[in-house]
């Protein structure tokens, strides 16, 4: 009924307008309550002789001046012409406009008055009624069974409106024109039902407004789950809001009442992720109020909350590594340290100097050896409490110095740092190494499409600066150089990716499927041209290629002379040594490696001759072996006929076991990880774990590297005063560089690393040919010593390394490589604590007294405490002692 | 300590980096100034050492018919066809040979009678022949074919053990104990290599820059004291021998660097164009800047050492080597060019080595290791347009051939093509076999390429 009337309303207006706009003056056809078609009798005939009009509403009228040439009027509103805002307006072309609120009396007259002749004059009486008011949204959408309150926003609201709830009057409270209150009450029977909701306004001319609908017993709420969350700065939060009483799940969210929130209480995104502010934006704790408004007005809201914490402290690194018995003062790095922070040692709060946020320094008394736990403890709520490091205290009850474990460290890893000398310390140095077996491989991954050689040379140096498996990937990187394949040969980075990953998965294996695995690897085959190698064809004269049979006896296995188990070559009674193989061997290997191509791409058919792919081992042809005889090594011969894997299989088992295996690849090893000059004893001490485990095995590499580590003679110089002259081994470039880099606590991509070790002549994977950077048995001119690493150290490259420590530690080695060295600033206004902390880490302690006294002569007239750390840091980098492992 | 055998001694006593270092001054570079001879008697040695062994069956080529033939019968997929040879008619052995394509500027030169071919060249330790090879009547070099010992062999001539010193060292002691002066006579450019290690004479060996310079030192006071700082610890003894040598080398790199950098400041750029996108053409380029300042390193002997590598073509020989021998022939042009622009073409004598040659008889693509090689010399003192040696028989299985694939057992030792350039340089007849150990077991101590 109601909607009804709307209607009909809406029809009125839009005659009206649509009459005046054809500029009929012939009135209106349906004013209700007027006078239609009456006649006045005045000189001046106005039309329509009476109307009603609703305020604010417009009503044309016309005039005719009976029996004058000259029609012209003007026109009036209760003798006011033109009118005015109470009475309404009205145009000299006649057209009247309702006030806004009605007069009282709310009837009018309208007057047109002839200009030519002003006796002559006409009326009509208008008679003024309310607006039909709209309703646009109540709040809330729901309302609850018995009393409640309401409010609804419309417009043309009058005072005296009556807002109707299922045709009952409600108590209404009149606010403005576009917003009332109501408070009624619902019954029990109506719950669950929808009722409308209308507004009218007073007489004159009252006229319900079109309907919402209100339902009734239900009330939208909002839950927001988490209720509460605890974040630190810049961390973030998914908040979930979930609408009941409503199917419109929308909801607004808004931080501290700011829709979207902001930058200084943190900003929530419109699916509900809060992000916590970068800086707090007042004394931690901190609640912030999460809201999430439904889109529909008067839902039950609770809000979420936030409570901001500060950043926990971070802690990296105590030094001095041990920390001494007695009164010490110790430097702590990490980050996140706020003003006020204090050192905790073994529980108790030491007086502590706040330095940066990533450096503190602090006194204290240790009464006893031993391990302590150190944390840092910022002010503040809650006192924020960093992870804890285990540190040691003088002497290990392990019986390993510092030194022992920093040389250990230095032999079997890519370079100490200040945690591994304290945790060596703990495990003991057997103990390092049986964690080291276990730990998981760092994975070289396959290179995307786009990918050149340098995404494996970055990763050669991430994993050799963070990775835990050092001792894994010290080994792989020695194997590397014995057994070398080149990027200058090979373009695919993936042929680098599988040989690296090969050889660490075979570091701790038998020598025996590492032989096996590098012959068959197509990376291999490429290098050395094993891939594709044919049997002979004796239409064209073509030989089998002698390239991998020559090296992988040469260099791979047992090298050019029959050795003593020492690794002394034999020689004959002129003093020469005895060859292993002749040209005849080499010819006979050669045609043991035919017959083999790349493995076959998914979906593409097998042919001798596949082409370049790396995704797996070398595939035999039989058709392409040559199956005569062959000669090996020590007189053995194959039988003609063999297929290419089994005279494969044969050929390598006649390599493994001769007996030059063991000298000869475990006097390099020795050399990659311990000493350039090996005693005899040693190199016979190594190849005989190598010939036998001690369980029956032969060539068991883990048995192998563990006693290269362990034996007396790599330990000996754990005791500085047990080193001898010859000891130790120039740390190829790669070495030196992470060293320096694991040193300073650095953080790299490893871009532009592999430019500084190609300047240093050892880029890693560049070898210019397969006798690697530089050959085992280089001898160091001016001396009986051999030093193969000294063949890349001359002129240019001693340059180019005391240049990178100097780029290192006072430029930049690349925006994305960056040192944090304030654990050792913390030392530094005691130079002499900081030249021997950085002694631990860099020279295993073993610093001579002049070098020490000229360093912290040095650096005791910088007063600088940064630039002091970076001038002994630069002076211990780049010299000799640190070029040397030892 | 380590053992310091008698040859650091003398190196210590009279000029160790140590020792001098600790003065850091360039006095002892004044005291070679004071020798400087006059420039008419300035010589110099050019080392190209073509590692990984070249194939110079491909590089001189036999172009008359019964020649051609059997190369190109013999050699298959790996002949270069007859009409893209470059054609030389030397007087000896006196029918039509051809170079490599690639090589028309050496071509050029050895019309010119500027660069001379020694054949067969390779490491004997007496004259040896198939026969006596395959009995072993004779006693041969140790580690034949392989590129580590033969590389050494060629650099030292020391061929039945490991040696401590290389040919071009033993000839600078030579020269040195002639002329005195302590500063570098032989600068390698390619590296450290053994054919630089001498007694007494020093060698700087570089990676193409020899006058590279600490970087961080500003003259500031901090940064003054902190050189000072690097520079004693340098001089101290850790009693650890290793330790002792990485000083050595690094004490020596920033002296001579600095003393190589000053000299060379005096220097004015060259008018020659070397080729660009090229190691070996820049490390010849240092070459001939050193060579300009000779007047002011004061020094009437050099030796020098220069490479390529990549010659190891066990596959893809073609392609390979057609780059490379590109790259040889601008370069060495340029080079004698440059040596013609400062007027010392007849002072400056470049000759190659290369690990071994390579086998006539070819696997699908490429060559393996064999013996004796062809070498070229290059300079204005050289008797050129001609062959020197006896060029072998290119037959498999033929008098030449040590093992049936073409390998060619030398016909000129490697002794008597070096004392041949050292004899040049001003060694004595009398040390020659001081020099070289196996010479006295050739009757012909020099085989006359040089004038």
């Amino acid at each position: 009924m109601l909607r009804m009337a709307g209607i009909r309303s809406t029809r009125i207006v839009s005659t009206l307008v649509l009459s005046l706009g054809l500029g009929l003056l012939s009135g209106c056809v349906a004013m209700g309550g007027g006078g239609s078609g009456s006649q006045s009798s005045s000189a001046v005939a106005v039309s329509p002789a009476t109307a009603s009009v609703r305020a604010g509403d417009p009503l044309q009228f016309s005039a005719t001046v009976k029996g004058s040439m000259d029609q012209s009027v003007m026109w009036s509103v209760n003798g006011t012409v033109g009118g005015d805002s109470t009475i309404g307006k009205i145009s000299t072309s006649g057209v009247y406009t309702a006030p806004a609120a009605l007069p009282n009396p709310s009837s009018v007259s309208v007057e047109a008055t002839s200009v030519s002749d002003k006796t002559l004059s006409g009326k009509s009486s208008v008679s003024l009624e309310n607006p039909v008011p709209t309703v646009t949204a109540v709040s809330p959408a729901s309302v609850p069974v018995g009393n409640f309150s309401i409010t609804i926003a419309g417009t043309k609201f009058v005072n005296g409106a009556k807002v109707m709830f299922g045709g009952q009057a409600l108590t209404t409270k009149f606010v403005s024109a576009t917003r009332l209150t109501a408070t009624g009450t619902t019954t029990a029977s109506q719950k669950g039902m929808s009722v409308q909701l209308t507004v009218s306004n007073p007489d004159p001319g009252a006229m319900a407004s079109s309907a919402l609908m209100v339902k009734v017993g239900v009330q939208v709420t909002v839950t927001i789950t988490p209720a509460s969350v605890q974040l630190r700065p810049g961390q973030t939060a998914q908040f979930k809001a979930t609408v009941s009483g409503t199917t419109n799940q929308a909801v607004q969210w808004e931080v501290n009442t700011v829709v979207g929130g902001s930058a200084i209480v943190g900003t929530i995104s419109a699916s509900g992720l809060y992000t916590a502010p970068s800086v707090l934006p007042g004394p931690a704790p901190v609640t912030i109020n999460i809201n999430a408004p439904t889109v529909e007005a008067g839902s039950y809201n609770p809000p979420g909350y936030v409570i901001l914490l500060s950043n926990l402290p971070i802690l990296s690194a105590v030094l001095p590594t041990p920390v001494p018995v007695g009164n010490f003062t110790v430097s702590v790095s990490g980050s996140n340290f706020l003003s006020g922070a204090q050192v905790v040692f073994n529980g108790a709060l030491l007086p502590t100097t706040f330095i940066s946020s990533t450096s503190l320094s602090a006194t204290g008394t240790s009464s006893a050896a031993g391990t302590a736990i150190i944390q840092v403890i910022n002010p503040g709520t809650g006192s924020p409490r960093s992870n804890a490091l285990q540190v040691q205290v003088g002497a290990s009850n392990t019986g390993v110095t510092a030194s022992a474990a920093g040389r250990l460290l230095e032999q079997s890893t890519f370079g100490p740092t200040p945690q591994l000398v304290n945790h060596v310390q703990q495990v003991g140095l057997q103990g390092f190494l049986n964690e080291q077996f276990n730990a998981t491989a760092s994975a070289y991954p396959a290179p995307g499409t786009n990918d050149d050689i340098s995404v494996v040379k970055k990763r050669f140096f991430t994993n050799a600066l963070t990775g835990p498996d050092q001792l894994r990937q010290r080994t792989a990187w020695a194997l590397a150089q014995i057994f070398v394949v080149s990027n200058q040969k090979i373009g695919d980075p993936s042929a680098f990716t599988q040989w690296v990953n090969m050889l660490q998965k075979d570091a701790f294996g038998s020598f025996s499927t590492l032989l096996s695995d590098v012959t068959l690897s197509p990376t291999m085959g490429r290098y050395l041209d094993m891939v594709n190698n044919d049997k002979p064809d004796p239409n064209s004269g073509s030989e089998p290629n002698e390239n991998y049979a020559r090296e992988i006896l040469q260099l791979f296995s047992i090298g050019l002379a029959q050795l003593n188990p020492d690794g002394t070559p034999q020689v004959d009674s002129n003093g020469i040594p005895v060859p292993t193989y002749t040209q005849d061997t080499i010819i006979g290997f050669a045609h043991v490696f035919t017959g083999w191509t790349y493995p076959t791409k998914a979906g593409a058919t097998a042919r001798f001759g596949n082409p370049e792919y790396y995704g797996g081992p070398m595939i035999p042809f039989d058709n392409h072996h040559d199956t005569g005889t062959k000669l090996l090594l020590n007189g053995a011969t194959l039988a003609a006929g063999g297929t290419a894997q089994a005279d494969l299989t044969a050929a390598l088992q006649n390599i493994f076991l001769h007996p030059n295996v063991g000298p000869f690849i475990s006097k390099q090893l020795i050399q990659h990880l311990v000493t350039s000059n090996p005693s005899l004893e040693y190199v016979s001490r190594i190849a005989s774990v190598f010939n036998d485990s001690g369980s029956g095995v032969r060539g068991d590499l883990k048995a192998v590297v563990n006693a290269i580590l362990m034996d007396p003679e790599a330990r000996r110089g754990d005791d500085a005063a047990q080193v001898q002259a010859s000891d130790g081994h120039l740390k190829e470039p790669v070495l030196f560089m992470t060293n320096l880099l694991r040193a300073a606590n650095a953080t790299s991509d490893g871009a532009k690393l592999d430019g500084y070790a190609s300047d240093m002549k050892e880029e890693p994977f560049e070898s210019p040919t397969v006798f690697n950077f530089y050959p085992p048995d280089n001898g160091i001119p001016g001396t009986t010593l051999l030093g193969p690493e000294f063949r890349i150290f001359n002129s240019t490259t001693a340059i180019t390394r005391v240049n990178f420590v100097n780029d290192l530690v006072y430029g930049s080695v690349s925006s994305t490589t960056t040192t944090d060295i304030s654990a050792y600033v913390g030392l530094a206004p005691n130079p002499g604590a900081l030249i021997d902390s950085l002694a631990n880490v860099m020279l295993h302690g073993q610093l001579s007294d002049n070098a020490r006294n000229t360093i912290v002569t040095t650096i005791s007239n910088i007063t600088d405490n940064t630039r002091r750390t970076k001038a002994a840091l630069y002076l211990i980098g780049s010299s000799s002692q640190f070029q040397v492992e030892h | 300590m380590a053992k310091w055998n008698r040859r650091e001694f003398l190196r210590t006593s009279c000029c160790s980096a140590a020792a001098g270092f600790a003065a850091a001054s360039f006095s002892r570079f004044g005291m070679v100034n004071a020798l400087a001879q006059s420039a008419t008697d300035y010589k110099a040695l050019v080392c190209v050492f073509l590692f990984g062994g070249n194939d110079s069956n491909n590089m001189v080529i036999p172009f008359d018919s019964a020649g051609y033939g059997a190369y190109k019968q013999a050699r298959g997929g790996l002949a270069l066809a007859q009409g893209s040879l470059l054609p030389i008619n030397p007087p000896t052995p006196g029918r039509p040979f051809a170079f490599h394509p690639r090589l028309t500027a050496l071509q050029s030169l050895f019309n010119q009678q500027h660069m001379a071919v020694a054949a067969n060249v390779g490491t004997l330790i007496q004259p040896t022949t198939r026969t006596q090879f395959r009995n072993r009547g004779v006693q041969v070099p140790i580690n034949l074919f392989s590129h580590s010992d033969q590389e050494a062999q060629m650099q030292t001539a020391i061929l039945d053990k490991v040696a401590e010193t290389g040919w071009a060292g033993r000839t600078a002691d030579k020269i040195q104990a002639a002329l005195g002066g302590t500063f570098p006579i032989i600068i390698s450019l390619a590296g450290t290599n053994i054919f630089c290690e001498g007694i007494v004479a020093q060698s700087i060996q570089s990676n193409g820059n020899p006058t590279r310079l600490l970087s961080g030192f500003g003259g500031s006071a901090e940064s003054t004291a902190r050189l000072s700082a690097l520079q004693s610890l340098l001089t101290f003894d850790t009693g650890l021998s290793l330790v002792q040598a990485a000083s050595t080398t690094t004490g020596n790199a920033i002296q001579n660097g600095q003393a190589l950098a000053a000299a060379l400041a005096s220097g004015t750029p060259l008018t020659t164009v070397f080729p660009a996108n090229s190691g070996f053409s820049g490390q010849l380029q240092q070459v001939a800047k050193i060579i300009q300042v000779r007047a002011a390193l004061g020094l009437p002997r050099q030796i020098f050492f220069v490479s390529m590598g990549g010659f190891d073509t066990h596959s893809d020989q073609l392609a390979t080597q057609d780059n490379l021998f590109n790259d040889l022939n601008q370069s060495l042009n340029a080079f004698y060019q440059a040596t013609v622009e400062m007027g010392v073409a007849s002072n400056v004598t470049t000759f190659t080595l290369s690990d071994f040659g390579r086998t006539w008889l070819p696997n699908s693509s490429g060559t393996d290791h064999a013996w004796g090689s062809h070498h070229m010399v290059v300079g204005g003192a050289v008797k050129g347009g001609d062959f020197y040696g006896t060029f072998p028989t290119l037959a498999a299985n033929g008098p030449d051939d040590a093992t049936g694939e073409g390998r060619w057992v030398p016909t000129t030792s490697l002794d008597q093509y070096a004392a041949t350039l050292a004899s040049w340089f001003g060694v004595s007849a009398a040390d020659l076999p001081s020099v070289f150990p196996n010479l006295a077991n050739f009757a012909t101590p020099t085989v006359g390429f040089m004038g």
